[in-house]
């Protein structure tokens, strides 16, 4: 047995809904010129991102000189005992013969790969 | 000729291009301030700075823009959002009702021609008509009337139970038959 075929739509609702979507194309509203309501928009848009990195970096660099200063300052004599301690590590380990170059080029290069992916990662964007 | 908006966008996600943007507010704005004016009743100030605080969101926002919709249904989403933030705001200060436009403000009041005549007193009827619906009923019709989406995009944009935009949207329309009968088919 052949299932039901769905009613057929009334011609009476069918002629309502066009005219329904005619009143609504005909009356809807005209296109809105700008009239400077862009100009406004971007007007408020907060400072530009360059801006506001090298703000960020001028804070960061002026905590560190006043933190660097005020360390100096109250750990002045600490301080050098620890700087000159690792100058003289520093001054015996440049004596000592130079380990094989490809470790330490490989070294590097992973140094940097890492760095490139974290770099990447962090300034990704989704669209 | 201008880029399409998934262009737009990524240029303004990946260089800050303020160019780029000003682009998607001048090919956005007249939708997304119809669409205000509409739901605030005529209040054309109030749509404007709705839609002005719009924008303002879609940027600070835009990296959540998945594509997953056209841009300008993800706008009129943020658009029904802050129309919605405002009301809850002005609640007990502010009557939300339904403003009619005076028929001078409607386009072409001053033209002579019937057809434009005939214009204006649809315009006005069926301003006159949407005022009497709730706020949910307006922003229903009008997404799916006027800006043509589909009941799933009109789900989308007001945030609300696909059921439950299809029963706005035939309550709507049924208090539209019975108010603009005298447009209705003869």
């Amino acid at each position: 047995m052949n299932a039901p075929l769905p009613p057929e739509p009334d011609p009476v609702s069918v002629a309502e809904e066009r005219r329904l979507q005619q009143v609504f194309r005909d009356g809807a509203a005209d296109y809105l010129d700008d009239a400077g309501f862009t100009a406004r928009v971007l007007g408020r848009l907060p400072a530009a991102r360059r801006q506001r990195e090298r703000r960020r970096w001028l804070l960061l660099g002026t905590a560190v000189l006043l933190g660097g200063a005020v360390a100096g300052v109250f750990g002045g004599h600490d301080l050098a005992a620890a700087l000159s301690a690792g100058w003289s590590w520093a001054a015996e380990w440049s004596v000592r013969p130079i380990p094989r170059m490809e470790t330490l080029a490989t070294a590097g290069s992973l140094v940097v790969l890492i760095g490139a992916l974290a770099v990447a990662w962090w300034s990704r964007r989704e669209v | 000729m201008s880029l399409p908006d998934i262009d737009l966008i990524a240029r303004v996600l990946a260089y800050d291009d303020r160019h780029a943007f000003g682009e998607l507010v001048r090919q956005h704005q007249s939708a997304v301030r119809n669409f205000l004016r509409r739901l605030s009743g005529g209040r054309h100030a109030l749509a404007d700075d709705l839609a002005q605080e719009t924008f303002l969101a879609a940027y600070r926002d835009l990296a959540r823009f998945r594509g997953g919709s056209a841009f300008s249904t993800w706008l009129l989403g943020i658009a029904y959002n802050q129309y919605r933030s405002a009301r809850r705001r002005d609640r007990g200060t502010v009557e939300w009702t339904g403003e009619v436009p005076a028929a001078e403000a409607l386009p072409g009041y001053e033209s002579t021609a019937p057809a434009a005549a005939a214009t204006v007193d649809l315009q006005q009827d069926l301003a006159t008509a949407l005022a009497q619906l709730t706020h949910d009923e307006r922003a229903a019709i009008h997404l799916c009337y006027t800006e043509g989406l589909t009941h799933e995009e009109a789900s989308a944009v007001l945030g609300s139970p696909l059921g439950t935009v299809k029963t706005h949207v035939l309550r709507a329309k049924e208090k539209l038959r019975r108010l603009l009968h005298a447009w209705a088919p003869s």
